[in-house]
């Protein structure tokens, strides 16, 4: 039956998107990997609420969104020059009603003034580090690496079947003083700390 | 509004009643109706909009993260609900991304509208309302409502008024014909008390006084009315019975009288009548007596002394007893012809005056010649009478114009008449000595003379002729003044008028 629905859907959509997509005047292509993930940054900052004490809340400072670690969000991968799709996403756009900023850093002091880190998957050995100061900062932590999130990163990005999925560590994104919008816990796998230590 | 005044006047209460409780109930129930229905249709868009907003705030993450199948799972939530026919979430960029059907198969979604809005629309409720997180759109859910739902609800809710006005209706039909009694009651009541009365004649009914309001009032007025005219009635039956009774009485004294009338004239004519024969037996025995004493030899101062009394003396007593006898016997007379017109029966008929007035005038002849009178007769109108007592009533007003007649100059006697309305008035006028004002009235009384000294008569003439023309229902007056003459006005019932009364059943003759 659900099968059924999705078929259906997806015929629909096979109908509609084509028509919808003609719009921008390209051909039918699956967006890029990290352009996905760029946008779903904006997307948690709207679905989740700082700490009172956090300077996002102060309307006068930009949006700071930091990547640490080797950078994935190059147009063409590994290519400098390609530019990335952060800057690309957000040079002219405001998130949670703040200008954008983005900041690509490599050290761990960097972390303070950032809103939202995105923590590569090239920094596992320094990531207890980076969230314990994350968390002292009021840094929303997000990732793409699978077992981050039990080891506390607020966010992390997996597939399933070909879906851009996230799982959201409830406990440690709580711990940390940040309140999760429900619509979006519904949508993430919640992943529990203990099943760490199992 | 004319059928109206027909009704009686409990089914006019019942009507009046009944168009004021409809025009009460009807305004009321159109107000309440409209402004149910109008709340039927802001709840179903209240409704609708709630729905709304939960299901945008359900689909805000799965829009977000680009997730439809989640985002289908919650529109699948509308199966529960059966007024929501269609839905669809349009994203940011305004295409459709996800599209709920309650039934499969047709649904085109509609060209988006940006801004929150709600209209009713064919037979549909169409929903439009952004999806907005932290004040920004993320995309638009399109809601579908069919009102066939509200359309059922309107329909069920006016059949349950409907069928509660017709019980109001006839609820208030009911208590109107119960004590629409209370007023109507009272005045049939009266209305049935009038229709006695005036059918019966019956003035003794009474209505029972009920409650103190107008009605009441309106009874104890009639009950008055009524007591008052029942006392008038009592009163005037009584009058009535007093003034029959007199009547009768009087009509027995009036007999009696004539009665004793006719007998003492006609029994005392027997004596007068032997007084009369033994006066002139004792005439003629004196003249015998007379004649003896003549031959007789007597010494002459005797013979002077007898014939003194013989010749004289008796002779004149004999002469006043004689005259007065007459006198009487004409009184006697006199007075049984009064009586006598009385006491006869009256024929009416149509009377020919001028045929009446010519046999008197040859019965008069004589004695006109002799006074030599001049006597003119108008043309004269016929009247409704006895023709005997007509007769006998213009003889005696002619024989009375002759006995008066002025010996200063020529007498002159005129008889006119002339039709009055539904009666005729004739006038009998002479130039005679005429009647002093003072007798004028007295004239119609019994033995009544105007200077017995000077004319002959026993003052019956004008007495007659007053019982004939009250016998007749006429009238009669005198105009006269002394020295120039009289006129007898005498009013008579025309043959018109006679004829109408003997149509009428209350006709007396």
């Amino acid at each position: 039956m659900d099968k059924m629905k999705r078929i259906l859907t997806a015929l629909l959509l096979l109908v509609l998107v084509p028509v919808c997509s003609l719009a921008d005047g390209e051909g039918e292509q699956e967006p890029p990997e990290y352009r996905v993930k760029g946008v779903f940054l904006e997307k948690f900052a709207d679905f989740v609420d700082w700490p009172n004490d956090s300077s996002v809340n102060n309307k006068s400072t930009p949006f700071c969104i930091c990547a640490i670690g080797e950078n994935p969000f190059f147009v063409v991968k590994n290519d400098k020059n390609s530019g990335d799709w952060l800057h690309l996403l957000y040079n002219n756009r405001k998130i949670r009603g703040k200008k954008a900023k983005i900041r690509f850093i490599s050290n761990v002091k960097d972390i303070p003034g950032c809103h939202l880190l995105f923590i590569s998957r090239s920094e596992k050995k320094n990531l207890s580090k980076i969230i314990s100061t994350a968390n002292k900062n009021h840094t929303l932590t997000v990732s793409d690496t699978p077992g981050f999130s039990k080891k506390g990163v607020h966010i992390n990005f997996y597939i399933e079947k070909d879906y851009q999925k996230f799982e959201v560590n409830e406990t440690a994104i709580r711990k940390s003083g940040f309140r999760v919008s429900y619509h979006m816990l519904k949508l993430a796998k919640i992943v529990f700390p203990w099943e760490e230590r199992k | 509004m004319k059928i109206f005044r027909y009704l009686s006047i409990k089914n006019k209460l019942i009507a009046l009643v009944l168009m004021v409780a409809l025009s009460a109930i009807g305004l009321g129930s159109a107000l309440v109706i409209y402004n149910d229905l109008k709340t039927f249709k802001k709840d179903m868009v209240n409704n609708t909009d709630t729905l709304a907003k939960f299901l945008a705030e359900a689909c805000q993450a799965p829009l977000a993260f680009d997730m439809g199948d989640e985002l289908r799972e919650e529109l699948d939530k509308l199966k529960g609900l059966p007024s929501i026919e269609n839905a669809c979430v349009y994203n940011e960029e305004g295409d459709v991304f996800a599209v709920y059907e309650k039934s499969p198969g047709g649904f085109i979604p509609p060209a988006i509208q940006e801004s929150a809005s709600s209209e009713f629309k064919g037979d549909y409720l169409h929903v439009f309302l952004p999806v907005l997180v932290k004040n920004k759109r993320y995309g638009t859910l399109y809601l579908r409502a069919s009102t066939a739902l509200l359309d059922q609800k309107i329909n069920d809710y006016l059949k349950t008024m409907g069928f509660g006005l017709i019980g109001l209706i006839l609820l208030t039909y009911l208590l109107a014909a119960r004590f629409q009694r209370g007023i109507s009651q009272p005045i049939l009541r009266l209305a049935r008390v009038t229709d006695h009365i005036t059918r019966d004649a019956d003035y003794s009914v009474r209505v029972k006084k009920e409650g103190a309001d107008e009605i009441g009032t309106l009874y104890e007025g009639f009950n008055n009315m009524l007591e008052q005219i029942h006392l008038r009635e009592k009163q005037r039956d009584e009058a009535e019975a007093e003034q029959r009774r007199l009547m009768v009485e009087l009509e027995e004294k009036n007999k009696e009288l004539e009665q004793v009338v006719y007998v003492t004239s006609h029994d005392l004519r027997s004596p007068l009548v032997n007084i009369q024969g033994f006066s002139k037996e004792l005439g003629f025995s004196l003249k015998e007596f007379a004649s003896l004493i003549e031959t007789e030899d007597l010494p002459p101062d005797v013979k002077k002394r007898f014939s003194l009394i013989l010749e004289e003396d008796i002779p004149d007593s004999l002469k006043y007893i004689l005259s007065s006898t007459t006198k009487m016997d004409n009184l006697l007379s006199g007075l049984l012809k009064l009586s006598r017109v009385g006491r006869t029966t009256t024929t009416f008929s149509n009377i020919d005056m001028n045929e009446l007035i010519t046999e008197i005038n040859h019965a008069f002849e004589f004695q006109l010649k002799e006074a030599g009178v001049e006597f003119k007769v108008d043309d004269l109108p016929s009247c409704f009478g006895d023709e005997t007592q007509l007769n006998q009533m213009f003889s005696n007003l002619l024989s009375n114009a002759l006995k008066y007649l002025d010996p200063k100059r020529p007498g002159k006697i005129h008889i006119t008449g002339r039709q009055q309305g539904d009666r005729v008035v004739y006038c009998v006028s002479d130039n005679g000595t005429g009647i002093p004002k003072g007798h004028q009235k007295k004239v119609f009384q019994i033995f009544h003379r105007l200077n017995p000294e000077d004319t002959e008569g026993e003052g019956l003439g004008l007495t007659i002729v007053n019982k004939i023309v009250s016998r007749h229902g006429g009238k009669i007056r005198v105009k006269s003044e002394p020295g120039k003459g009289s006129r007898f006005f005498i009013s008579l019932p025309s043959l018109k008028s006679i004829k109408e009364k003997i149509n009428s059943p209350t006709a007396q003759y």
